[in-house]
């Protein structure tokens, strides 16, 4: 079995590849959306998720502490991945002008495709750990593993910066 | 208040807080990324973070490679290179002691701040042996622009300049973060000075606060590369 951390760092370079493909201003486009969820995520999810449940128990089947987990994973999961593909689908949340040139704009594509990677690996593991990594994984972590998972998931490091972060981005994509 | 005085033995002590401190280190660093180019400040910047990071585990990566190279020197120092038996020569030098014991803390305070100030100069002379000049100078611009004529190439040209300069001073600024970093809680927590500073609160201030310079980092990038795509 491959250490969750080796998956992570794995994810993280291949979407850093493919926003070096993509261009800066196209991944930038995947960025937005995806502190928007966060932000989301931070105020709502909690909510949304309430509601999921409340949904089950009316269709009568009220969700056990084990499914509960997994459901709830899955909430975040399905969204999470819903959100990605409409972002790098789409060209409608793409910044407008053609990428800086030369190795510098190569550089700011591969900076800007590892964070998108960043946000959604470590938004995925984190939802994973908050649910007690109700698939997938097998436990016990790498003490690295726990270290991440307690300290360097987005959630959790960008938590007090995220309408700071979404305020940021939307004028951003607004200026051009 | 930032500052306080209050006497202590006979001597007047200055207590600086946390903040304090990390924002001189700061200020200091974001004049010099103000006055360099932003391209040498990120050269910088990239050296301090390999030395941060490096630190960070003590730098034991480098330890047996250091030691082994010691080793090698001597040896060739002694004459083990021409000797036609060099054999006692190198078990002569595999007795002494490493020069990097990991086990001593103090030893490894030395080396690491060796590590961190090696690459830091490393870094900066490189950053300079590419880029020769200082920065643009925005408020110069500005000035000349009083006095001269007033084209719109040249608003162009001072928006330009003005991120260009806004970022080399958010680069120096981080440059100095991560010095301040290295520095305060290793050599500046025990310090029994006139100044006297809480170690400990200064580091718990710079590793709350290091998320925030990663991030405030990336849209700095973000912002210069924003700027620097063209419009359609």
């Amino acid at each position: 079995m491959v250490p969750l951390e080796v998956v992570f760092f794995t994810v993280i370079a291949i979407f850093g590849l493919v926003g070096m493909v993509r261009g800066f201003l196209r991944e930038l486009g995947v960025t937005l959306p995806l502190i928007v969820l966060l932000w989301a995520y931070s105020t709502l999810g909690e909510r949304l998720l309430k509601l999921v449940e409340q949904g089950m128990v009316r269709v009568g089947h009220p969700l056990s502490a084990g499914a509960g987990d997994l459901v709830s994973f899955l909430f975040f999961a399905i969204t999470l991945i819903l959100v990605t593909f409409i972002s790098y689908q789409g060209e409608t949340l793409a910044f407008g002008g053609t990428d800086p040139p030369g190795i510098q704009g190569w550089l700011l594509a591969l900076l800007v495709g590892l964070v998108n990677g960043y946000l959604i690996a470590g938004t995925a593991w984190y939802y994973l750990a908050y649910y007690h990594y109700p698939v997938l994984v097998q436990l016990p972590l790498t003490p690295m593993a726990q270290t991440i998972a307690s300290y360097a998931l987005p959630p959790i490091v960008l938590r007090p910066l995220l309408p700071f972060l979404v305020f940021f981005f939307i004028i951003l994509r607004i200026i051009r | 208040m930032l500052l306080s005085r209050s006497p202590q033995e006979g001597l007047q002590v200055v207590e600086l807080t946390a903040t304090t401190v990390v924002l001189i280190f700061v200020a200091f660093f974001a004049y010099l990324g103000y006055r360099r180019d932003v391209r040498r400040n990120l050269v910088f910047f990239f050296g301090l973070l390999v030395g941060t990071l490096l630190c960070q585990v003590d730098s034991k990566p480098l330890v047996p490679v250091v030691n082994r190279f010691v080793r090698l020197f001597l040896f060739a120092a002694k004459g083990g290179v021409l000797a036609d038996n060099p054999l006692p020569i190198w078990e002569a030098v595999k007795k002494r002691p490493p020069l990097v014991n990991v086990d001593d803390p103090q030893n490894m305070l030395w080396f690491n701040t060796a590590v961190f100030v090696a690459l830091g100069v490393f870094f900066y002379w490189l950053g300079n042996r590419f880029w020769r000049g200082g920065a643009p100078d925005i408020l110069a611009m500005a000035r000349s622009r009083l006095e001269g004529k007033k084209s719109k190439k040249s608003v162009n040209r001072m928006v330009s300049v003005f991120f260009t300069q806004l970022t080399g001073t958010v680069v120096g600024g981080l440059n100095g973060f991560l010095v301040a970093m290295f520095f305060i809680p290793r050599y500046l927590a025990a310090t029994k000075t006139l100044v006297v500073i809480p170690g400990t609160a200064a580091w718990d201030l710079l590793t709350r606060n290091l998320r925030y310079a990663i991030v405030v980092v990336l849209l700095v990038f973000i912002v210069r590369g924003w700027q620097q795509a063209k419009k359609r």
